[in-house]
């Protein structure tokens, strides 16, 4: 994919674009159809005509292959109520969305705002939302809801923290309402990935005033708010609001208005979970049908990854990524005739990667650590190749870890780095660094006399055990000792929390685009932490063992870059650096990539319309997300 | 005897007591909380925020001492016979897990039936005809029901009906019934799906009970006045089931108490390999995501079944065999 495709004058040919195809929509504006359950209810009285809920401009989505046809129920399986991102990726309510119009070919689509302009220097953005633009249950949206948002429900007394998108060093983005459907959010300074990122974040943007007000102490009289807490089974009006919040959250509140394809209509804890049709959706498809096609959405709560396994077998899976794993592969394919399905693969963008503590607590580890020549022994030491065919089946990439091919920003240099099998050099390069004293067991010695010896800490879920254990064999022909430290995923992160992790263990992803999230190049993202008192140090947020790097350290200058590409002056200046910043990790690599660009396996069933093969899954580009679901339908 | 269950039911305070603030005080055991699981998987997700979780730690009462939050959970149960909070589900414990516990409940109990209706009249036919064909072929059936885990029986049934019949015996219900309201539908349907659960659950008690049964008979078939019985000519049937078997019955009595908790915790696993809307899957996400009070409330509330499990053992016990009195000083 080309870095062009996801700069905001693509924005601009896209809006553009998208005006010229609402010109001949409104044209058609007279015979928009509609879902046989919802002309039901118009005949019935109970919803006003097709054309009253969409908006004048409807967005217009253009189904893959073919126009669908209406109804069904999509059946697809969660594990609890920590996963509602699940589900949550399928509807995001987002007022730009990204698209892959083609394998790696990425752009970013107004969805709900009908477009959108950016100044100059991208300090102002103003957002058109689409006239006529409904909420689920029918009110319209507007610029009221937008300041809603932004002055009641984020920000310091508010229920959610400001978000960080809108905050350049210690000045905050303002927004103001122009009219009704306009407004404006306008930086400082320039914020180039604004639109990117908001592509991306958990920022919505407006938020429905006419129902949550009665919810919010700004509104509501503190009786108000306990009987409405209590009339949702919660202790405090606080319980209402955030992410699990009984009344703002969009998969427990059956109530909420949202602007999504969907909306719950039996929320957790059932065991099963729905999702119904929103009857004011604001998208048609080319032939003036509204969408989404299918009524329904079903969630089946499982609780063993092998019971998963057997509903894919038996066909009770219609389209699903989440929770399947890629050593299934051989049981899902053998299966594909009897559950009527097929196995359809999209290109991942993670790199499973060990994370050498340069900081660690050990000193005499941290120092070497911190020696290339040491990490680069590490690094040729392993043979990737033997590892992808031996734990996975051939599937993956052996490489270096940092953003594959495919993504957004992407350096050959940086994934080819050290990813070559020589033990011979590895050897020397630890003779030469004086560590040749070798204990009883032929393990080398440290200079400070002890053996040798790495523990790696990996978190049960991400670790994969087969790996690790050839790792420690190829480490240990280099007379390096490895021991495994296998915890729950909370201790992982507590250990890392606490600086007690000497190398850890988890995959290195976000690749697609990856300045939206570069927390792992800046040493600032704990789950991988190769530099946990350095990137603390950054953080700043209060940890004892926070130190500075070196002075002169290459971190301080990736440091700078992550914050000038931030308020660069165009998104194309700002790829530029983000080039630059993986140009600075190429030199010397940080960390152990190990095999990456494992295939994301969807169970599609036969009966599923419209999906398309081959497309790249990240969680930057929301998963499945990136293609409309709302044009996915069910053949009878 | 009333005054005596009385007295039993008083113990149960103390006893509940004890209990509560050992299991309250074992899920605090791992470190963090539920804040810090929280933060992990926000930090996996990528929108991990300090204030969110600085926040939460204020509303939950994170930053109060272990015994303030003990005391403040004990207070509601007493006071309101509320079961505190679930941090995962945002949602009171009590209304969150009445259904499971029903269904927990329910399939424990039909397992402990159906087992001494299995076990028992083989565990006597066993011991009538000791070292026959059929005492054989029920002994090894036993031993290998004793030997194999719950969990691998369960992965083993439901691989085979899948292979073999290509059905799903997974779950209480069909996806049909998951959410439906009940109705005679809806228990015909929980039928057809319990008896997976039911062998796998009874199969190595039903296969203990046998062995106790049979060794239990054997050794009573052997006493004078089975001899004396006899003699006086009741038929054989009479004799065994009269006398005999009567006495074998006491020590299975005494143990409901502790077989209604093995089922439970036995139901665990099983429930999750078979992904039984139980209890016990529920109170595994409990204490991995620490929702504290969630767990406890199940701890607690499966120490009160056991309890009266065993207090309903005393009494049975009594009822049975005449010999034993109650201590009425």
């Amino acid at each position: 994919m080309q870095i062009r495709t996801l700069i905001p004058t693509k924005g601009f040919t896209l809006a553009v674009g998208l005006s010229a195809l609402l010109m001949t929509t409104t044209a058609w504006a007279q015979d928009y159809s509609e879902a046989p359950m919802l002309a039901e209810q118009v005949a019935a009285g109970t919803l006003p005509a097709v054309d009253e809920r969409l908006p004048v401009e409807p967005r217009v989505i253009a189904p893959y292959n073919e126009i669908g046809t209406y109804g069904g129920v999509w059946r697809r399986a969660f594990t609890g109520p920590s996963d509602d991102r699940g589900p949550q990726k399928l509807m995001e309510p987002r007022i730009v969305r990204f698209v892959q119009t083609a394998p790696g070919v990425f752009g970013i689509e107004p969805a709900w705002a009908s477009s959108y302009e950016v100044n100059e220097d991208s300090t102002e953005f103003t957002f058109n939302i689409r006239e006529g633009l409904k909420w689920s249950d029918g009110y319209p949206v507007t610029t009221e809801d937008v300041l809603f948002y932004f002055e009641d429900v984020v920000g310091d007394d508010n229920p959610w923290p400001w978000p960080s998108l809108l905050q350049q060093g210690d000045s905050r983005a303002v927004v103001t309402a122009i009219d009704d459907l306009t407004f404006k959010v306008t930086f400082t300074e320039s914020s180039p990935l604004f639109i990117t990122r908001l592509g991306r974040e958990y920022v919505w943007m407006a938020s429905p005033a006419h129902y949550l007000s009665q919810f919010h102490p700004n509104y509501a009289s503190e009786e108000e708010l306990a009987a409405a807490a209590e009339s949702f089974g919660v202790e405090s009006w606080q319980d209402l609001w955030g992410r699990r919040g009984k009344a703002e959250s969009f998969w427990l509140n059956p109530e909420l208005p949202t602007l999504s394809p969907w909306t719950v209509s039996t929320p957790p804890p059932a065991n099963q979970v729905i999702f119904e049709r929103n009857p004011y959706y604001y998208a048609v498809d080319t032939e003036g049908n509204q969408l989404p096609y299918i009524d329904q959405i079903s969630h089946d709560l499982f609780q063993d990854p092998e019971t998963l396994n057997l509903w894919v077998a038996q066909g009770r899976i219609d389209l699903q990524q989440r929770h399947m794993g890629v050593g299934n592969f051989p049981f899902f394919k053998e299966n594909e005739a009897a559950g009527d399905y097929e196995v359809v693969v999209w290109s991942g963008l993670e790199v499973d990667t060990l994370w050498p503590n340069q900081t660690t607590n050990d000193t005499v580890m941290a120092e070497l650590f911190q020696t290339a020549d040491f990490r680069q022994a590490l690094n040729i030491a392993l043979d990737r190749e033997a590892i992808n065919e031996i734990v996975f089946a051939g599937l993956t990439t052996p490489m270096q870890a940092g953003p594959p091919e495919g993504s957004a920003i992407y350096n050959a240099d940086l994934i080819a780095k050290w990813a070559e099998y020589d033990p011979d050099t590895a050897n020397a390069l630890l003779d030469g660094l004086g560590l040749t004293d070798r204990d009883g067991d032929g393990y080398r010695l440290r200079p400070d006399g002890e053996t040798l010896e790495i523990i790696i800490t990996t978190p049960l879920f991400a670790s994969n055990i087969d790996m690790l254990e050839l790792v420690s064999e190829f480490w240990g022909d280099i007379g390096v000792k490895t021991s495994l430290d296998v915890v729950e995923r909370t201790l992982y992160l507590d250990r890392v929390n606490a600086n007690e992790v000497m190398m850890g263990h988890w995959p290195m992803g976000r690749a697609a685009f990856f300045l939206i999230d570069p927390a792992a190049y800046a040493a600032t993202i704990t789950d991988q932490p190769w530099a946990n008192a350095w990137g603390a140090y950054r953080l700043d947020r209060g940890k004892d063992f926070a130190v500075a790097p070196p002075e002169g350290h290459m971190l301080y200058e990736v440091w700078d870059k992550v914050d000038a590409a931030l308020t660069a002056s165009s998104l194309d200046e700002a790829a530029q650096i983000g080039a630059e910043i993986l140009q600075l990790h190429a030199a010397e690599p940080n960390w152990i990539g190990v095999v990456g660009a494992a295939p994301s396996l969807y169970i599609r069933s036969n009966r599923v319309g419209n999906f398309p093969e081959g497309y790249i899954r990240d969680d930057i580009t929301r998963d499945i997300g990136i293609i409309p679901t709302e044009q996915l339908y069910l053949k009878e | 005897m009333t005054a005596y269950i009385i007295r039993r039911i008083l113990w149960f305070i103390p006893t509940l007591l004890a209990v509560s603030i050992v299991s309250f005080a074992i899920i605090q055991l791992p470190p963090g909380d539920y804040l810090t699981v929280l933060e992990a998987q926000m930090g996996a997700e990528g929108d991990y925020s300090p204030e969110v979780v600085e926040r939460l730690r204020e509303r939950f009462g994170f930053d109060q001492p272990f015994i303030v939050q003990y005391g403040k959970w004990m207070w509601a149960m007493l006071a309101h016979g509320d079961l505190g909070y679930s941090f995962e589900w945002r949602m009171p414990v009590s209304s969150l897990i009445g259904q499971y516990m029903v269904l927990t409940v329910a399939v424990t109990v039909t397992t402990l039936v159906a087992t001494w209706i299995i076990a028992i009249p083989i565990g006597i036919y066993s011991a009538v005809r000791p070292y026959s064909a059929f005492d054989y072929i029920a002994t090894i059936l036993g031993f290998i029901g004793k030997a194999t885990p719950n969990f691998l029986l369960a992965l083993i049934l439901m691989w085979l009906a899948f292979s073999y019949w290509g059905v799903d015996v997974s779950g209480l219900f069909s996806p049909e019934y998951a959410n439906a309201p009940w109705s005679w539908a809806k228990v015909g349907d929980l039928i057809t799906h319990m008896w997976l659960p039911i062998i796998v659950l009874g199969t190595s008690g039903a296969a203990s009970l046998i062995r106790q049964m049979r060794a239990n008979v054997l050794d009573e078939l052997q006493k004078p006045y089975v001899e004396a019985a006899r003699a006086q000519g009741l038929p054989e049937w009479r004799v065994v089931l009269r006398y005999p078997v009567r006495v074998a019955l006491n020590p299975f009595l005494s143990t409901i108490g502790t077989t209604l908790p093995e089922l439970f915790s036995g139901a665990v696993t099983t429930a999750i390999v078979l992904n039984l809307p139980m209890a016990g899957p529920m109170l595994l996400r409990a204490l991995i995501s620490q929702d504290m009070y969630l767990a406890g409330s199940y701890i607690f509330l499966l120490s009160v079944f056991t309890l009266i499990g065993t207090l309903i053992s005393d009494i049975l016990l009594t009822l049975v065999d005449p010999r034993i009195q109650f201590d009425e000083a």
